[in-house]
């Protein structure tokens, strides 16, 4: 429990955070006039304020609390998972970013799974990629875990009461604004964590509590904690080099979840792209340097029952109230800048995904386009207060098996989309079978080496049994190998629509900049 | 080497492919794209876009 001048501090930077973030939601709202404003914000941000918010998206309660967590408890070899994981998202954001946004632009597509569908010319592929994407909503579960944790540790709230004040504030400006507010709020919050990841970095470099710096706090480790120890036979994440390599394989793939692709549509137009990926590059391997107060606190001989509060406990021991109030608004963000993307994410999967481009196109009846986009936009709000309830709901009694079912649903992802997405992007030649065969062939990888000893099916492979990262890395592997081996054996798509997807001249008749068609010729 | 300096080539590398890729292979992509513009289109030596 933080102290009181701490949590009267802390009390008074959540009220600040409380009326920017709605009155950021209600920005959101004034620029949501229809469906694809609500999935998408198309072409709304420039490059700067979509990195932060990318960059703060990716970046979760998982970073800012678990990750100092974890590196209190084994020390240095925590900083590959925190360094390979941006190193793995950044690399796949770059080989998405541009497609994503040229074809989802063209396409009208408001998803990943809707890019993979319009990319295939597949409405299967977009219901099968729908489907395992639903399984993010126990991802959503478990930040608003985090966030009742949060209010419980440092603001004395109980946490039954935490995860409802967390999910009001997301219902506030995610119904009202969608995408606009969740980017605006999200890009915001990511300044807000950025502030605190330098301090934390400086407390690291100047030994922060410790004479001698950086060495000094390697000293003060148990020996098996301190930078020359790279592996740990105990422990899966880190048993061994290639569990670490794969660690950075997985998180190639991980730039394909749902709440990350959506957001390369809001970028003003491809001639930005450059300047998105460059900032969210930095921005993005930035933050999880937050790993870093974990060692710190350890070195410093700080007890902490739960290792996850080992940050804020760091803070309270060492640093004004003032500041240590502050990082309670740091991890909400953390926490909510993620959920409120995963909640818009799946709120299109039933919207767009399987009402709009699934459910409209088998009726028969002649669609009336702005009829249909109405409805979608209500499916969208409503799905997104039932999303958000349903996740309050579910974490006052988190099911059994809450950790694997949220793996089904990001190494799934991970392991299942990575072919189809990634190579996809990358070569035009992909057919609809090859994506399709490795979309499947991905996520069974997965399940055999993960999810089936994780039900207690069978013991499963060491550590495949107990990483996900590594198990859905390998399912990553065998999803891009797939689809680059059956594209060599079966029928590409339609020369005519590989133009549309591929060609630069197209996308540019679609987005107006050469409206009369004529240019290059 | 230690786990700092290790992450410390991880991370050099990392901006080396960052600034390949913005550098070289994205504008290689764009290229690609425009030939395919040019050589591939099904309305090709016809006005397009009328």
């Amino acid at each position: 429990m933080a102290s009181s001048s701490v949590t009267t501090l802390a009390w008074g930077f959540l009220l600040g955070y409380l009326v920017l973030m709605i009155g950021l939601g209600y920005k959101g709202y004034r620029q949501t006039d229809s469906q694809d404003d609500y999935a998408t914000a198309r072409g709304g941000f420039g490059f700067l304020m979509l990195s932060l918010a990318y960059a703060a998206t990716v970046a979760s309660g998982s970073t800012f609390m678990g990750m100092p967590g974890m590196a209190y408890g084994m020390g240095f070899k925590v900083g590959y998972y925190a360094i390979l994981y941006p190193v793995g998202a950044y690399i796949g954001m770059m080989i998405v970013a541009r497609i994503t946004k040229k074809v989802g632009d063209r396409f009208g597509s408001q998803s990943v799974p809707d890019f993979l569908g319009d990319r295939y010319q597949s409405p299967v592929l977009r219901v099968l990629a729908a489907l395992v994407a639903l399984f993010l909503l126990f991802y959503v579960m478990s930040q608003i875990t985090a966030a009742g944790w949060l209010f419980d540790t440092i603001l004395g709230v109980n946490y039954d009461v935490g995860i409802w004040l967390a999910g009001g504030l997301l219902l506030v400006y995610l119904t009202a604004g969608g995408t606009y507010a969740d980017i605006l709020t999200d890009g915001v919050q990511g300044a807000i964590m950025i502030a605190i990841t330098a301090l934390v970095a400086f407390m690291f470099v100047t030994g922060w509590g410790i004479e001698g710096g950086p060495v000094a706090v390697n000293a003060a480790l148990p020996s098996q904690m301190q930078w020359d120890v790279h592996t740990s036979d105990q422990n899966a994440t880190f048993a061994s080099g290639w569990a670490i390599f794969l660690l950075l394989v997985a998180h190639i793939g991980f730039t394909a979840l749902p709440h990350l692709g959506n957001k390369f549509f809001a970028i003003k137009s491809t001639q930005y792209m450059k300047k998105f990926m460059l900032a969210s590059a930095v921005i993005g391997i930035s933050l999880p340097l937050m790993f870093l107060g974990g060692i710190v606190g350890r070195a410093m001989g700080i007890q902490v029952q739960n290792p996850d509060a080992i940050l804020p406990v760091l803070f309270m021991q060492t640093l004004p109230p003032v500041v240590a109030a502050f990082l309670s608004v740091a991890i909400l963000s953390a926490i909510v800048s993620t959920a409120d993307g995963l909640i818009i994410a799946i709120s299109q999967i039933f919207a767009n995904d399987l009402y709009r481009k699934t459910y409209v196109p088998m009726k028969d009846e002649q669609p009336d386009q702005s009829r249909i986009d109405q409805r979608a936009l209500w499916i969208s709000r409503i799905s997104t207060v039932v999303v958000t309830v349903a996740a309050i709901l579910a974490v006052r009694t988190p099911p059994e098996y809450l950790a694997v079912l949220l793996w089904v649903g990001i190494g799934g992802i991970i392991a299942s989309y990575g072919g189809p997405y990634l190579v996809g992007t990358l070569r035009e030649e992909t057919s609809k079978t090859a994506a399709i065969t490795a979309f499947v062939a991905g996520f069974l990888t997965f399940f055999v080496l993960h999810l089936g000893p994780r039900f207690g099916l069978y013991e499963g492979w060491f550590p495949y049994n107990q990483n996900p990262f590594a198990a859905s890395g390998i399912g990553f592997m065998i999803s891009c190998a797939l689809t680059y081996v059956v594209s060599k054996f079966t029928e590409p798509l339609p020369e005519e629509h590989l133009n549309k997807v591929f060609s630069t001249r197209r996308s540019e008749e679609s987005t107006g900049s050469d409206a009369h068609g004529t240019s290059g010729d | 080497m230690n786990v700092l300096e290790v992450l410390a080539v991880v991370v050099l590398g990392y901006f080396v492919f960052v600034a390949v890729w913005l550098t070289k292979i994205e504008d290689y992509l764009a290229e690609a794209e425009e030939n395919r513009a040019e050589t591939r289109s099904p309305n090709r030596g016809e006005p397009r876009g009328e």
